[in-house]
């Protein structure tokens, strides 16, 4: 028995000998879909890592942070008599993002290695000597040493010994090609240099692990009244804000997927169906179907695995490639310092490995089953009429998906939901598409009545859809994906650029240690100057900022208030509510389910005081909450707020005359950013950012074009003795491919037709769902016509590649088979 | 958990800085001082200004041991140092920019317990080092330990300091009779040159607290202050020495030490020195230090063997002695790795003192 | 009509080398109605693609309608299948996603001489008219047969070549169709060259050719 059923398992193997195409074609789906997502796990566990290191800086425990209360930064004086006050486990930080000349932005951190706490010593180990070798030299003293690592050297191509400049002419210190723990993405400089180097004398924050309580009393005796001992929550902050963020990559890893499966579906159809014939075989011979049905599930099994494998090993390059611009993202939105070269985690192969496997080996089996089951019965129906009442059976479900998704939006409030209703649109669309092509086919077939040629042609749409669907289905999927995550990056590029433009009017942003009022009184240079004070309070389990607003700055504007009370504004600036009034972004009222006229509740300097939202404002991006109070107000309440810099006019844009102005004030690069450099700053930011959507829409794409490849290379194979005919009848070559080809070309743009729609309805999901779910706000919904039909040309050159290729060769397989068209 | 940010910081501090010499720390103590200023014979000492750092030299230390008994008896020992190295021969720019690095230990040895403790510091910047206060006092510490003086001499002081399980408030008097060592303070260490200078206070008279545990205890004893600068101490053929520091019964204190070349022929010599003020010199034909049994101590780096009990005699002086540890569990497993403790004295005389061994 | 001349055919089936035909000359007229007859696996099967163009030959010429088949391009002999040969085929060979009409007309499009007129009548006669908008699924074998009779004849071929026309169909309906093929092939004036292993419809035809190892000979 064993016996017969390795001949069975033979037997049904053997298919692939003969073709190798196919083989490859189920290898590749499993390959490329598994790989992606696997990469996609990958990105998303190795950024979850660096946020729970965040409570530690460069190996060190930082559960507890120190600054000042009324400066930023703390002093150097008070550090060092923290440490002999007994506080000997606290280390200086300086932390720094600076352009260079080149319009990099670099991400520093500096400390004192010799200050990082260890333990009491765990008695007898021995510890590495820092009393000797050059490098504590090199690292200490001019032109002292700048530690970058391998990545960031690349990206910004610095090699060992090169001085990055910074756009004011300093000259940082050479570099080193090297990193240390949990430096991550960012450049290290002993704080000692870095203090020099920057032009400062106070430390961003010291940092400290855990001090009980007797050493939390007396450092608050101490040092309280100077000093503020804070709750590192980094590590918690970090991954609630980018709980979104992954979700929506890890989604996008599943399009992927998805996709990928399209293509084994396709693959393992058409190799079932070729060997209907063995089956039937099997059958006469006294196989039995269970045996059969083994073979076939181990058949199963091992392209299951191998798929698998193959697919996380493809995941290394891949989320190595990817991995730079998700570290960029976390950086610019959440601050989190993730590094740009993705954590290898064997446990999360294995588990990739295995859920690969096994979702991969029950997608296969059932209709692997199925079609073994019944060879026969299949072999008899016509493609067409398998065709048609399928068709017609998921055209049903697509309606159903459709008005379920209606149902569900005005209640769908959580991501998950989100996803939902997403998953609805997406395959709502692709349920259709069968019945909408059968139906652009015979509306088709019926317009053009009068030319057989083009009858033809529609009428082969019926012939080849059936092979096509499941890439026709791919191919709308990423379509429709790439039109609504396009159509969501093009509205927010457009919205922020226009936000950027009016918040942003200052020429010059000043940080506020640099200068102070007494410096700018009298410079003829300045037209207008706006101090900008803040105040960091928590409100609903997050980070928020009460802003103090100039109402006389030039920059203000009233503009962007949406949604608001009657006479807010009046009101607000007089302040004359018997609570304060106040505007809150739009985050506020998404995330935290605040509405117009709610009152809240927020810190400050004269204790708890309730404040009234009378209105919302846009704050793109902002993963804080934001109130914004008048100025005049806000001193009244936050007088011990911090300063965080200067918006300053130039008189007559002149420049140059600023520039040399503030130089003589002292102010140095690290203080200073123009208002261009901002914006641009901004948006390379964004499109950064974006970059990582773009790239997996691309790959999708991709995906699907080698779908479409696929099939019609099945196709080609299951028609050959009707296209041999086709031949034989004498028709020309052009003519052939003319036929055989423009009901892809139809069928293609019918999934763009559809796609359409579908994608804007994406689009709008994605914008005023997911987005206000995730992050809180919204914006105007901007479709950009050039984008879509860049794409949809895109997609046709895909296609038509597609079929190029698929047709090579073809003249030579169809010859041959001219010979096999009579003949038992 | 603290061997997890033991561990942290020792693979932090090995990408720091690669070691030449893979397990050899004292090979620092080798390098020849490139720049540094050198150690010459017939140097004239000056006080107060010698008891604070000479940058221009590689190493320095300042260093006391302590034999102290409690109310009932129990023998603790204390030994507490302060390290300077200068890093490079160029002037000191001070600030963040200092070219010196510190290091302090601080040790207790209590009847039921031993610990010890390792700080680093940057100069410079005020975390560390031995300076003139404000009000002129002599002030060596580093973060919260401190030996405060009331004059700019070390003595009259209070040393505070502490380990994980143990602290001392100890105060320290002696009289300003300093002691050179080896031909006025010029202390040699080998045939081919190497030299410190060197002098010690060795009658540090001492009470105080010690808290094992956060327990006090009421101790009193002797102590003695050793001050050792150069810029190469070692040979290249000397794998490290034997130290040690004896309060006799007789009122004497006697300290030898001993470096040991690889080749086997050692380089030793001493001091016998009374409170009145009188030093005699003692050469290698002064001196027999043999020792007479080892201790293996398993540790977590692996186990070592020390030579915890030695022989000393002194033919011409009449003096043999057993010198033996009290208790074996005195190694400091800092980044230079050495034993030291307190010894009990028996024989010809009697008496308490401590034992350092290093290099091995 | 065509010449076989001096030809060698030889392929490999299972590791045997299988000559179908070995210096063999065969000429037809135009307008005669011959039978191929000859054993299975004799190779009548690619004699009808040698003529047909369908296949190459080892040696010798073909030359069909006065075209050499072996020194034309490829072009120009699917050129000389499309407005001068008819082929009808054992398994019809019907394009199913066209209707009767459509297929029938096929061939003659793609000539470029279709007319509508002279279909009907062709269809008309080959008592298929009734089902033009029927699929090919939707009908028997023998409907089947006669739209692809149909097909290869409706663009006035000079030479249609059948193999095995009834093989898939029952006696009486071979019969039927046999009768059919000879007569409209007759009257659109196309010779006619019918590969059969059947005596009875050999017995339609003019002429009988019988193949066996590589060689031709006349039939009684």
């Amino acid at each position: 028995m064993t016996r017969r059923f390795i001949i069975a398992l033979a037997t049904t193997l053997s298919f692939y000998r003969s073709n190798k195409l196919q083989g490859l074609f189920v290898l590749l789906g499993l390959v490329l879909g598994c790989g992606l997502y696997t990469a996609v796990a990958q990105i998303n566990a190795s950024a979850r890592a660096s946020y729970a290191e965040a409570d530690k800086i460069l190996g060190a425990s930082s559960q507890l942070r120190i600054s000042d209360r009324q400066q930023t930064g703390v002093s150097v004086d008070d550090y060092i008599k923290l440490r002999r006050s007994g506080f000997s486990t606290v280390y200086p930080v300086l932390e720094a993002r600076l352009p260079t000349s080149e319009g990099a932005l670099i991400s520093f951190i500096a400390t004192d290695l010799l200050a990082l706490p260890i333990a009491p010593a765990a008695q007898e180990t021995d510890v590495e000597n820092p009393f000797r070798g050059s490098d504590w030299s090199r690292l200490t003293q001019p032109p002292y040493e700048m530690w970058v690592p391998a990545q960031i050297a690349k990206k910004i191509g610095v090699r060992d010994g090169d001085r990055v400049e910074l756009p004011d002419g300093t000259r940082l210190p050479p570099a080193s090609i090297r990193s240390q723990t949990q430096q991550n993405d960012r450049v290290f400089m002993d704080i000692g240099a870095a203090l020099n180097v920057l032009g400062t004398d106070r430390l961003s924050y010291l940092a400290v692990g855990e001090l009980d309580d007797n050493q939390q009393t007396l450092f608050q005796e101490q040092f309280g009244d100077r000093l503020a001992l804070s709750r590192n929550t980094e590590a918690f902050d970090l991954s609630q804000l980018t709980q979104s963020l992954h979700t929506n990559l890890t989604a996008l890893g599943l399009l992927s997927f998805i996709v990928g499966v399209f293509i084994v579906f396709n693959a393992v159809n058409f190799s079932l169906s070729a060997r209907t014939k063995v089956f039937r075989v099997l059958d006469e011979l006294g196989v039995p179907a269970p045996e059969v049905g083994l073979a076939i599930l181990i058949e199963t099994l091992i392209w299951s695995l191998t798929g698998a494998l193959l697919g996380t090993l493809l995941a290394q390059p891949v989320s190595t490639a990817l991995m730079p611009a998700v570290a960029s993202t976390m950086q610019n939105i959440y601050g989190a310092h993730v590094s740009s070269v993705p954590l290898f985690n064997g446990e999360l192969f294995l588990k990739a490995l295995a859920l690969a496997s096994a979702g991969l080996a029950m997608t296969l089996m059932l209709p692997l089953m199925l079609i073994a089951s019944e060879p026969a019965a299949r072999a008899t129906l016509g493609p067409i009429q398998v065709g048609r009442s399928s068709s017609r059976a998921l055209a049903a479900v697509g309606t159903i998906m459709i008005l379920a998704a209606c149902a569900i939006y005005p209640f769908a409030s959580s991501l998950i939901q989100g996803f939902g209703l997403l998953a609805l649109i997406l395959f709502a669309g692709i349920a259709l598409l069968p019945a909408v092509i059968i139906s652009v086919a015979a509306f088709g077939k019926a317009a053009l009545g009068y030319s057989w040629l083009g009858r033809w042609a529609f009428a082969d749409i019926l012939s080849q859809l059936p092979h096509l669907r499941l890439a026709l289905m791919a191919l709308l999927l990423t379509l429709i994906a790439n039109i609504g995550v396009t159509s969501l990056v093009g509205s927010f590029r457009i919205a922020l650029t226009d936000w950027l433009e009016t918040r942003l009017s200052a020429d010059y942003y000043i940080s506020d240690k640099a200068l102070s009022s007494t410096d700018l009184i009298g410079q003829s240079w300045i037209s207008a100057a706006h101090q900008r004070k803040v105040a960091e309070v928590r409100f609903s389990g997050r980070k928020a900022e009460v802003i103090g607003i100039d109402v006389t700055a030039p920059d203000f504007q009233q503009g962007s208030v949406i949604d608001a009370e009657p006479n807010a504004f009046a009101r607000w600036i007089n302040s004359v509510d018997t609570e304060t009034p106040v505007f809150a972004n739009e985050q506020v009222r998404y995330l935290a389910g605040v509405q117009v006229g709610d009152a809240v509740n927020l810190m400050t300097n004269l204790g708890p005081h309730a404040f009234r939202v009378i209105g919302f404002f846009h704050d793109y991006g902002n993963t804080k909450y934001a109130f914004h109070l008048p100025k005049e107000r806000f001193d009244i309440l936050y007088p011990r707020a911090e300063v965080q810099g200067w918006g300053i006019w130039v008189t007559d844009k002149d420049i140059y005359k600023a520039e040399v102005g503030l130089n003589k004030l002292g102010v140095g690069p690290a203080d200073l950013i123009s208002q261009n450099d901002v914006l641009l700053l901004s948006m390379s930011i964004f499109d950064r950012t974006f970059a990582i959507t773009r790239a997996l829409n691309a790959l999708t794409l991709v995906v699907a074009g080698v779908a479409i490849f696929a099939s019609l290379l099945s196709l080609y194979q299951l028609r050959r003795p009707e296209y041999a005919l086709w031949r034989a009848i004498g028709m020309r070559w052009i003519e052939f491919f003319c036929v055989a080809g423009s009901p892809v070309i139809l069928m293609t743009g019918v999934v763009m037709i559809i796609s359409l729609p579908m994608g804007v309805a994406l689009a709008w999901l994605l914008i005023n769902k997911i987005n206000v779910i995730s992050f809180g706000w919204t914006m105007p919904m901007v479709l950009s016509a050039s984008s879509i039909a860049f794409l949809f040309c895109l997609v046709l050159c895909l296609v038509f590649m597609a079929f190029l290729l698929a047709s090579l060769g073809q003249r030579t397989a169809v010859s041959s088979a001219l010979k096999q068209l009579a003949g038992e | 958990m603290p061997n997890l940010f033991f561990l942290l910081r020792t693979l932090l501090l090995l990408t720091v800085i690669p070691f030449v010499k893979a397990q050899d720390p004292y090979q620092l103590l080798r390098q020849p001082g490139e720049g540094f200023a050198s150690v010459v014979p017939g140097r004239v000492f000056e006080f107060p200004r010698d008891h604070y750092p000479h940058e221009k030299y590689k190493i320095e230390w300042w260093y006391l041991t302590a034999n102290l008994t409690d109310e009932d008896g129990n023998d603790f020992g204390v030994h507490w140092t302060l390290f300077r190295q200068a890093m490079n021969a160029k002037t000191n720019q001070g600030g963040w920019q200092s070219n010196q690095i510190w290091m302090a230990h601080a040790a207790v040895s209590a009847p039921n317990s031993f610990s010890f403790s390792q700080k680093f510091a940057r100069g410079g910047v005020g975390q560390a080092g031995v300076e003139r206060s404000d009000a002129g006092g002599f002030e060596a510490w580093m973060d919260e330990w401190l030996w405060r003086a009331q004059s700019s001499a070390p003595f009259p002081a209070l040393l505070t300091a502490g380990t994980e399980n143990h602290r001392f408030e100890l105060t320290l008097s002696a009289n300003d009779k300093w002691v050179l060592q080896g031909e006025g303070g010029y202390s040699q260490k080998s045939n081919s040159g190497q030299a410190s200078y060197y002098y010690s206070q060795p009658f540090v008279e001492i009470s105080g607290t010690i808290w094992v545990d956060d327990l006090p205890f009421e101790v009193k004893g002797n102590g003695w202050l050793d001050r050792e600068w150069s810029s190469q101490p070692l040979s290249g053929d000397q794998a490290g020495w034997d130290w040690v520091s004896l309060h006799l019964s007789d009122g004497s204190a006697l300290m030898v030490y001993q470096l040991r070349h690889n080749s086997g022929e050692h380089y030793i010599s001493g001091s016998l020195a009374r409170k009145a003020g009188q030093t005699t010199f003692l050469g290698p034909d002064d001196i027999l230090l043999t020792p007479v049994s080892e201790t293996t101590l398993e540790l977590p780096g692996g186990s070592r063997t020390l030579p915890l009990e030695w022989h000393l005699s002194l033919p011409r002086l009449n003096i043999e002695l057993n010198v033996a540890a009290l208790r074996a569990s005195s190694w400091l497993g800092t980044a230079f790795p050495y034993w030291e403790g307190p010894v009990t004295v028996e024989g010809s005389h009697h008496g308490m003192g401590y034992l350092e061994l290093t290099g091995y | 009509m065509f010449q076989l001349q001096n030809i060698d055919k030889a392929f490999r089936d299972r590791g045997e080398v299988i000559h179908v035909a070995r210096n063999l000359t065969w000429e037809l007229a135009s307008g005669a109605k011959t039978a191929l007859m000859g054993e299975s696996g004799a190779g009548k099967t690619t004699i009808m693609n040698i003529i047909a163009g369908l296949d190459s030959v080892d040696k010798g010429t073909v030359t069909v309608n006065g075209i050499k088949l072996s020194s034309v391009s490829n072009r120009e002999v699917s050129d000389y299948r499309r407005n001068h040969l008819g082929l009808i085929f054992q398994k019809f060979h019907l394009v199913p996603t066209l209707d009767v009409w459509d297929n029938a007309a096929l061939q003659a499009r793609l000539a470029g001489c279709f007319d509508a007129e002279a279909a009907e009548s062709l269809l008309n006669r080959l008592e298929i008219q009734h089902l033009i908008n029927h699929y090919p699924s939707q009908l028997s074998g023998g409907q089947q047969q006669r739209v692809a009779i149909a097909r290869a004849l409706m663009h006035r071929p000079k030479l249609v070549l059948a193999d095995e026309p009834t093989g898939n169909l029952d006696e009486a309906t071979s019969d039927k169709v046999i009768e059919l093929l000879v007569d409209t092939a007759t009257s659109v004036g196309s010779s006619l060259v019918v590969v059969t292993h059947s005596h009875k419809v050999a017995s339609h035809l003019n002429e009988c050719w019988h193949l066996a190892s590589g060689t031709l000979t006349p039939s009684a």
